[in-house]
């Protein structure tokens, strides 16, 4: 093989992209001639510089990455999704007032109400951050959405922690928007778990709790005096089942605690 | 589209897509020397490849399709100031001169690396970006040519010129004569 044949191929050779027979020939070249060896040290050299240059400037795409995944999320097909609230609006509204209407038919058979609960639930519980109230920030924000003393005290269950946000959803029944408050309950060692609930006027509880699971997690709705609850819950049906069972019981009697006095973060 | 299914599409597209986010962004700053560009022209990307992340197969090269979008989001936006390519050839060097925040130059690497960024810096934006897929990224060249949508023969003429122009530029530089 000639120098000129082999300088044409070199970066083939190089890139290892060269077929198996023009390999060994430019191989066998290399090895009896210096000029084209030190051309190939040349171009292997400059490309490893290259990539080293390249991978030694310092990114920071922390921020970047938040901001695509916001994006996306406000993307989330919307009408898809308040439909389901809106539901879930309505129905906690009617367990509210005590209907007249056959509750039991109306409870959402389809995932819609509680897939968009779960989906909320995984977005904000991946958010242990500054947009999540806390301490008396968070009391307040209770307070004013729920009319609530305090939050569920959960730290029976390794959940010592929490933080909460607001959200506003239309309204089907009321035509108007409606709020719910969104905690989200950390714990060492736990898998965040979040409680959703919704005023409504009446003192009535209608129903029981109600224990499902959708989407891989289990989902509770639980009817209280003043206030519905949605429970997202990483845990299993049983240890879910006795969450329920205490916050139902807190809701009745009244045992809501403040948190202004938990530890912050 | 079942609401728990975004979830799951999300968490996937995280794992798979956004894995490669650093080296977009890196190679959008050095390629179109717009490093405050960069961030949007990445931005652009992702949210495109979310937009037909459905069609695109789990387990098959996700780089070469995110780089193939974004060199279509670049072709896009140069579109919209019709530049010929013929005039980037004068325009490199400028770039060079900007840093940004997100991408910042380690002081304490070797003259070599500055050098040879700087040679980079100067070759057209086609070339750059060849040799940026192949050297940096280590693309074969059928993966380059789906990422720049040209022919696997014009990946390997325009590399060819690219590594040839480049050590003339460093030669040139080491004998002092570059500008």
């Amino acid at each position: 093989m000639r120098c000129d044949e082999a300088k044409n191929l070199i970066q083939l050779y190089m890139d290892n992209e060269l077929d198996p027979c023009n390999t060994l020939e430019v191989q066998r070249h290399l090895e009896n001639c210096p000029p084209c060896s030190h051309l190939l040290e040349t171009f292997m050299l400059q490309d490893r510089l290259l990539s080293e240059a390249a991978r030694s400037e310092r990114i920071n795409s922390d921020h970047l990455r938040r901001q695509i995944l916001d994006a996306i999320r406000d993307q989330k097909p919307k009408s898809g999704w308040l439909s389901g609230w809106r539901r879930a609006a309505a129905i906690i509204i009617l367990i509210g007032i005590g209907s007249l209407i056959a509750l039991r038919t109306i409870l959402p058979a389809d995932g819609d109400v509680y897939a968009a609960a779960i989906s909320d639930h995984r977005s904000c519980s991946k958010r242990t951050d500054m947009t999540l109230a806390q301490g008396e920030k968070l009391d307040q924000l209770i307070g004013s959405l729920v009319d609530l003393k305090g939050a569920p005290d959960l730290s029976a269950f390794g959940y010592t922690w929490l933080r909460g946000r607001s959200c506003k959803l239309y309204c089907k029944v009321k035509k108007a928007e409606a709020q719910f408050l969104h905690l989200v309950f950390y714990g060492p060692g736990r898998e965040p778990l979040s409680v959703f609930l919704a005023r409504h006027p009446s003192k009535l509880v209608d129903g029981e709790a109600k224990l499902l699971l959708r989407d891989n997690s289990n989902v509770a709705l639980i009817p209280g005096p003043k206030v519905d609850l949605i429970v997202v819950s990483p845990l299993d049906r049983e240890q879910t089942s006795s969450i329920v069972r205490a916050i139902t019981e807190q809701l009745q009697s009244g045992q809501l605690v403040s948190r202004s006095a938990s530890p912050a973060q | 589209m079942r609401k728990g299914d975004f979830e799951l599409r999300l968490e996937r597209f995280e794992r798979e897509a956004l894995a490669h986010l650093d080296s977009l962004l890196r190679a959008a700053a050095r390629i179109t020397q717009r490093p405050q560009e960069a961030e949007d022209i990445v931005q652009e990307t992702f949210l495109r490849a979310w937009k037909y992340f459905d069609s695109f197969q789990s387990g098959t090269n996700c780089r070469a399709w995110l780089f193939r979008i974004m060199f279509n989001v670049i072709n896009g936006r140069r579109g919209r100031e019709a530049r010929s390519p013929e005039a980037q050839l004068e325009d490199s060097g400028e770039g060079a001169a900007r840093r940004d925040n997100i991408i910042q130059f380690d002081p304490v690497r070797q003259i070599q690396s500055r050098e040879v960024i700087e040679a980079l810096d100067r070759l057209s934006e086609e070339h750059r970006s060849v040799l940026w897929l192949v050297a940096v990224e280590e693309f074969s060249y059928r993966e380059a040519a789906e990422a720049l949508d040209v022919p696997i023969g014009t990946v390997m003429s325009r590399l060819h010129r690219a590594r040839r122009e480049l050590r003339r530029l460093l030669a040139a530089g080491r004998r002092g004569l570059m500008a």
